[in-house]
């Protein structure tokens, strides 16, 4: 997979804020970016690293070579929390948080992922051919990958 | 920079919510489980992914007022 694929779908999940909050990005982009994620298609590098400069700086941190996919699933599977807990209070970030679970239902093209022992929630899938067992990785309401 | 807003549920029909946020309303897609009216959720991609207390949810949104 392409890391520009690989570090959409993990940036996706925040960039509705960057169209309703932030207002750094509009609905049309917002939708080429939903289309990119649906189609596996990369958007361009310099285009991403403008718009999700914040993590895309965390990156940098971790290594010079920041496009490397084990570069980008280091941050946001082990560095994502500590990096929105600098700026976020709990209540807001809970979601935003990349944790490991468990597919446990399938209502049509949604599933129901389980987290922990209490955090169950509804979700979309980003990868093919998801079914009920899958190991995932979540953010907020997507499973990104199967681990 | 990642953030989850809790929105309202105004209005049910079927299997669609409408949900109020400050300043504008969103329909989402109730997946499965009892949805009522004044019920606080998060929404992602159309649908709706989970509820929160109602304490929850004003937390929340204050976080949201103090962050801004």
């Amino acid at each position: 997979m392409l890391p520009e694929v690989y570090f959409l779908r993990y940036a996706f999940t925040c960039a509705r804020v960057l169209v309703d909050y932030k207002k750094t990005i509009t609905e049309e982009e917002w939708k080429k970016m939903q289309e990119a994620v649906e189609n596996g298609a990369p958007m361009d590098r310099e285009y991403l690293e403008k718009v999700f400069s914040k993590p895309i700086g965390e990156l940098k941190k971790i290594s010079p070579d920041y496009w490397d996919i084990s570069v980008i699933r280091e941050y946001f599977w082990n560095r994502h929390e500590e990096a929105i807990t600098k700026t976020l209070p709990p209540m807001i970030k809970r979601l935003c948080v990349v944790r490991k679970g468990k597919l446990i239902a399938q209502f049509g093209d949604v599933f129901k992922a389980k987290i922990g022992e209490n955090d169950i929630r509804n979700v979309n899938t980003m990868y093919p051919g998801p079914k009920v067992g899958d190991t995932v990785m979540v953010h907020y309401g997507y499973a990104v990958e199967k681990v | 920079m990642c953030l989850a807003m809790p929105g309202k549920i105004v209005k049910i029909t079927g299997d669609t919510a409408v949900i109020e946020y400050p300043g504008q309303t969103r329909e989402a897609k109730i997946i499965d489980g009892e949805y009522s009216v004044d019920d606080y959720v998060f929404v992602s991609a159309q649908i709706i992914v989970q509820k929160l207390t109602k304490e929850e949810a004003l937390a929340t949104l204050k976080e949201w007022e103090n962050a801004a």
